[in-house]
């Protein structure tokens, strides 16, 4: 049986991380109800936008914008939305096991994969396979604007407009509920009705007071706008913004989906911790019991053989 | 009068989601009022005012902007501050 300084050690050691845990639960129950407000709001801006965003490209895909232009050959980029630290449970190895099953599938991703990193979880995993970094950015703040996600949109937008890349895809995770959270990879650009349709529709919370189905109902594709001023102008400033929104809008349903995971991670290690703090304590107590009474035994032992 | 359906909001809060009689909204080459049953639109908007008017408030409520995007289509009308 271990000795009794060792089970007082071990159960103080035990404490401690629950106390740290705890610590990191309360503090992530904060941000992390910060941040979901902050994308729930978001949300009906997010979903108007890509809303927009698919009925142009409708309409443009006619005009051949090298944005909504599709082409038939060149490497992918791969925006690779992460948290910048762990213990967020599966939140970053579920993106991380999409970019990976994407990375295997030869047939989508000839021609090659470019990275680029939000995150830092996302980039230590890529540069530890030795893939092409385009470009990352780290330690975003919970307050991110969409100013901020300007440098991405512009590098993507730049990538595809100069022919570099065939495609944009973007691994992020969408948030579902505090103890819900999914990890999935959609297609940016070339930007195409169909595939920012699937974007509007994933941007519908599936449950809670934010979850009304009237939006994607009017969603009717029109056959064609009047667009002022002229198309090419309105284009050029539009286009790019509205992609903005869309890189904007994976960020903080990222942001909020890490919060929840870290949030629900450190609950279940602060009950876990309190159940191996009990169970410590049971042992213990028993290492004490019989301690003593083997003294006992030995004193009675003792004083029988004095008789 | 016939009324549409107007959406007004910004990243942070939804400013206006609502049955509205007219806008006006200040498009790049002027200030462009929006009825019922207006054509397909997409617009650039640049710094200036909406103004909202609608049953109850025929008045029109005010909302200062920076710059937007304006869309209309089937009879509904969303702005993007």
């Amino acid at each position: 049986m271990a000795g009794l300084k060792e089970i007082k050690n071990k159960i103080n050691s035990v404490n401690k991380t629950r106390k740290v845990t705890r610590a990191m639960e309360a503090v992530s129950a904060v941000k992390m109800r910060k941040s979901q407000e902050h994308t729930l709001s978001a949300r009906a801006y997010a979903r108007s936008a890509v809303r927009i965003l698919a009925q142009v490209s409708s309409v443009v895909e006619f005009g051949k914008h090298p944005l909504v232009a599709k082409q038939a050959t060149g490497p992918t980029a791969v925006v690779l939305v992460t948290s910048d630290k762990g213990l967020a449970g599966s939140l970053n190895s579920a993106v991380l096991k999409l970019a990976e099953q994407f990375v295997a599938n030869k047939d989508e991703n000839k021609g090659g994969i470019k990275w680029i990193c939000i995150g830092k979880r996302g980039l230590d995993w890529v540069e530890r396979r030795g893939y092409e970094v385009v470009h990352s950015i780290s330690n975003i703040s919970d307050d991110v604007t969409e100013e901020e996600m300007r440098e991405v949109t512009n590098l993507i937008t730049a990538l595809k407009e100069g022919g570099e890349v065939r495609k944009v895809n973007i691994i992020y995770t969408n948030f579902k509920s505090t103890f819900e959270q999914e990890a999935v990879m959609r297609r940016v650009l070339p930007l195409s009705y169909g595939a920012l349709n699937d974007i509007v529709q994933g941007i519908l919370p599936s449950k809670g007071k934010w979850a009304d189905a009237e939006d994607s109902k009017g969603n009717k594709q029109i056959a064609d706008y009047k667009m002022e001023p002229d198309r090419e102008s309105l284009l050029v400033e539009v286009l790019p913004r509205l992609v903005n929104i869309l890189v904007f809008h994976t960020l903080l349903e990222n942001k909020a989906s890490e919060h929840s995971a870290r949030m629900v991670a450190m609950k279940n290690a602060t009950d876990k911790a309190g159940e191996v703090g009990m169970l410590l304590k049971r042992k213990f107590n028993k290492a004490r019991q019989a301690t003593i009474t083997a003294e006992i035994g030995e004193i009675t032992s003792g004083l029988e053989a004095m008789k | 009068m016939k009324g549409f359906h107007l959406t007004v909001s910004s990243v942070s809060e939804s400013m206006f989601d609502d049955e509205a009689l007219s806008v006006v909204v200040p498009g790049v080459e002027g200030d462009m009022e929006i009825l019922a049953e207006h054509e397909p639109l997409i617009s650039t908007l640049k710094a200036g005012t909406i103004t909202i008017k609608t049953k109850d408030n025929p008045e029109g409520e005010k909302f200062a902007i920076e710059k937007g995007i304006l869309e209309v289509a089937n009879n509904r009308a969303v702005v993007l501050v």
